[in-house]
């Protein structure tokens, strides 16, 4: 194994590891953690009840208290915030939780990253284009010129009034908007004619797909219910329709995430472990 | 749950376990059976229609980025393409609207393109960066379709709503498509517009299928048989709420609730 | 009979510019000539409006409103109606977007800006809602959104600091999940981290707002209970309107103007696959 490939397995197995211990270490160590309700709040220490004996925790940094939640679950608290009453549990933290945010903001900021490096990479292929004027370089002008606009117009949300707030209107209003919408509406006609060509009555398999889809379809509109309202309301359409969504629908796709979770598990496993073979981590010979 | 409690310790150690032991026995050659799966084998025949027309190939690695799983299995899908297209001579294109995903999808196919001994048909400038949105990317494919005249289309990773506005365009270019995602929603577009579609758990298993390397066989077995166990426990479970309620202590012992 | 089955036949091979046609048709007509239809309201949206309708005032609900134009047809109606009950019952409420689109929050302040003017010209931002804008971060974002919501934002989309209690005197009483009584994600298929990271943990209600076609996935967690309540496409919308106003006539809702083109958008559908397999018959009719 290289250099480069022996340095990506020994990064990728060690932000998986805080994670993964993040997760199965508890917050605090476990054989010196006290559990108990809070009995008095003194300035160099916490007094706990627990089980009719009563235990001192020492306010000293190390110490993490965690006080519960209506529902059950933990949440971390400063000693000051503490009333008598509380359930808690404190010991000396295990620092894994503690670095959390840390390790959380790490990651939000490496991707945010990627939006800029992908701005720099379409200005540099376009920027090539531009230079050695490939076919169509003149679209490659117009994209330096969208992306200036769009900094300018983004500059003006958020503003009370001022050209910068007309520019930034402009290209939300009259261009963003129409131009996502009308691409998204592209998906209906696409829809009628994948329905038209593929929803065939072949076989009897064929025949059930296309009465549950009638009737799911039909009872998701007014029509639906316009249509069978005269009979009693366990035949109306949209009734039929929410128990082929509920009862039927659910159990396919619990099964199908059963199955794909335990793969996402497996995948996830092999490359946290760098096990993974045939793509870019080397084929079966190691290379 | 914030940190794991015993059970979910026991189910993590088990499930991993059991993979990593598939695994390991299938590295000391432990024969594996694996089901005929229709797609997958229909992407050499996608391959060599394209290869009698001599027209390129075009490979869509879905809208998630590298940190999606079903992203990481159709890189192993487009490393078994981009060997067979290089073996065959054959140009492929491949689009993404990851900057990031730019030189992963270059060190999967010039890998690839070496395993075969033809690293010279590696070519850079046929991985493209075309947009930073999904939407977008699709118009930006369709479009790509019509002007290279692609002969068969591939489309295995994450997808959202723009599944369609690929697949039936592609569709009416007259290219065969396979299609893999483990997209509930967006399955039924695929079956729609595509020659075959490899649905859900398939498409993690398709790396597997293709190379039949012993690691990637032996994880599928270690997952089947977690996934018998898990069956097992929630047959047990239902079981238990059937005959004594939604409170009773077996329910208790599995949940820890 | 021959015949009869050659044209059916024919049927088979419509170009595909007469369905586009169809439905351009299908859809635009009832947006020229009005007309009302019933509204069935579904279990999911009836437990979204009830569950909004008890909380208590001192709670907050965040609202993930992350969607932009491309699924604006079904996602802008959802938070319409939703900060419509919110505005009308004062209940406090703050908007982010969370991951997948940064025009998430100029959208959602189109809405509420309109609502606010046209229908509740008492509301005031800052006091009754403030809107902190796009972050990215997936569940990593969630996960310090309910810990601290100061972890992710240190000021929100108008640039003032959340401390700021002049301006911002909301949000002095949000400082993590503690504080919010529910979280609405509206976008084309929301993140179910929300539920993993989020309503595992501290059991804060979760609701989404979906594209119809994304539903389908969603309903085992309204079995489950993870979900508190969902509305899906249009229709989840349209009846949660028909909901906070039970006169249809003062239902205005973008929703309730556009069940009725989607309904005639159904039935087109519909009909192009009747004509598909009219003709598939009548080419096996002939076949034989």
């Amino acid at each position: 194994m290289d250099t480069k490939r022996l340095l990506i397995a020994g990064l990728t197995f060690i932000t998986g590891l805080y994670y993964f211990l993040e997760f199965v270490v508890p917050p605090t160590v476990p054989w010196r953690t006290v559990q108990g309700t809070v009995v008095e709040i003194r300035a160099d220490s916490v007094l706990l009840r627990t089980d009719g004996a009563t235990a001192r925790v020492p306010l000293q940094p190390g110490m993490a208290f965690y006080r519960q939640r209506p529902n059950g679950s933990y949440e971390r608290v400063e000693p000051a915030q503490l009333t008598p009453g509380d359930r808690l549990r404190a010991g000396p933290t295990t620092y894994l939780s503690d670095w959390l945010p840390a390790v959380n903001n790490f990651f939000v900021v490496l991707m945010a990253m990627a939006w800029g490096m992908g701005l720099i990479s379409l200005a540099v292929v376009h920027g090539n284009t531009i230079r050695r004027r490939r076919p169509e370089w003149y679209n490659s002008v117009a994209f330096f010129i969208a992306v200036a606009v769009g900094m300018i117009a983004g500059m003006g949300y958020g503003l009370p009034g001022g050209w910068l707030k007309s520019v930034n209107e402009l290209v939300f209003n009259s261009m963003l908007r129409p131009m996502g919408s009308t691409v998204f509406s592209l998906l209906a006609f696409h829809i009628t004619t994948a329905a038209y060509r593929a929803f065939r009555v072949r076989s009897a398999e064929a025949l059930v797909m296309i009465g549950a889809a009638l009737i799911v379809m039909l009872g998701q509109i007014p029509i639906g219910l316009w249509l069978t309202h005269a009979l009693p309301e366990s035949l109306w359409l949209p009734s039929m329709s929410q128990w082929l969504l509920y009862v039927v629908n659910t159990a396919a796709v619990r099964a199908m995430w059963f199955g794909i979770m335990l793969g996402a598990i497996a995948t996830g496993l092999r490359y946290w472990l760098s096990l993974e073979r045939g793509a870019f981590f080397g084929d079966s010979e190691g290379r | 749950m914030e940190h794991a409690n015993l059970q979910m310790l026991i189910a993590i150690g088990a499930i991993g376990g059991l993979i990593l032991w598939g695994i390991g026995a299938a590295r000391r050659g432990r024969p594996i059976f694996i089901r005929r799966i229709a797609g997958l084998n229909a992407i050499d025949e996608a391959i060599g229609r394209a290869a009698e027309t001599g027209r390129p190939l075009l490979f869509h690695p879905g809208v998630g980025d590298v940190q999606a799983i079903s992203t990481l299995a159709a890189l192993g899908v487009l490393s078994h393409v981009a060997r067979q297209a290089a073996r065959l001579n054959l140009r492929l294109l491949t689009v993404t609207a990851f900057p990031v995903m730019v030189p992963i999808l270059e060190a999967v196919i010039r890998q690839a393109c070496e395993s075969v001994g033809h690293p010279e048909r590696f070519e850079p400038s046929d991985i493209r960066f075309i947009a930073a949105q999904s939407d977008q990317l699709a118009l930006a494919t369709a479009d790509l379709m019509l002007q290279e005249q692609t002969a068969s289309h591939f489309f295995f990773g994450m997808y959202d709503y723009t599944s369609l506005l690929l697949a039936e365009p592609g569709q009416r270019t007259g290219a065969m498509q396979i299609a893999g995602t483990d997209d509930y929603f967006q399955v039924p577009f695929f079956i729609a517009s595509c020659d075959y579609t490899i649905i859900g758990e398939e498409l993690y298993a398709a790396s597997a299928y293709l190379t039949h390397e012993p690691t990637m066989l032996g994880s599928l077995v270690g997952q089947d048989y977690a996934k018998i166990g898990l069956l097992c426990l929630l047959l047990l479970s239902v079981l238990a709420t059937t005959l004594f309620g939604a409170e009773n202590p077996i329910v208790h012992a599995l949940t820890g609730r | 009979m021959q015949r009869l089955m050659s044209s059916l036949a024919g049927l088979q091979d419509i170009d595909r510019r007469w369905l586009y046609l169809g439905l351009w048709l299908a859809a635009c007509l009832p947006l020229l000539i009005p007309m009302r239809l019933p509204i069935y309201v579904t279990p999911e949206t009836r437990r979204l409006y009830e569950f909004i309708e008890r909380c208590p005032p001192d709670k907050v609900v965040l609202v993930d409103s992350a969607w932009d134009a491309g699924s604006m047809g079904e996602n802008e109606g959802q938070v319409e109606v939703v900060f419509e009950h919110l505005l009308r019952r004062r209940i406090k409420f703050v908007v982010i977007s969370v991951e997948i689109t940064p025009l998430g929050p100029q959208f959602a302040d189109r809405v509420i800006e309109r609502l606010v003017r046209e229908k509740f010209p008492d509301r005031r931002y800052g006091v009754d809602w403030v809107n902190l804008g796009y972050t990215r971060g997936g569940w990593r974002a969630m996960q310090q959104i309910a810990k601290d919501i100061r972890l992710q934002y240190r000021q929100d989309t108008r640039g003032y600091s959340l401390d700021d209690a002049r301006h911002l005197p909301l949000m002095q009483r949000v400082r993590n999940i503690n504080d919010i009584y529910l979280i609405y994600s509206v976008t084309y298929s929301p993140m179910e981290d929300w539920i993993s990271f989020v309503h595992e943990v501290y059991g804060t209600p979760i609701a989404f707002g979906c594209a119809g076609i994304q539903s389908t996935t969603y309903y085992r967690y309204l079995l489950s209970g993870q979900l508190t309540g969902m509305l899906v496409g249009v229709r989840g919308a349209a009846e949660y309107d028909a909901l906070l106003h039970p006169n249809p006539r003062e239902r205005t809702s973008r929703a309730t103007r556009l069940i009725v083109p989607q309904s005639f958008g159904h039935l087109m559908v519909i009909l192009a696959i009747l004509i598909g397999n009219l003709g598939y018959w009548g080419a096996r009719g002939r076949a034989r």
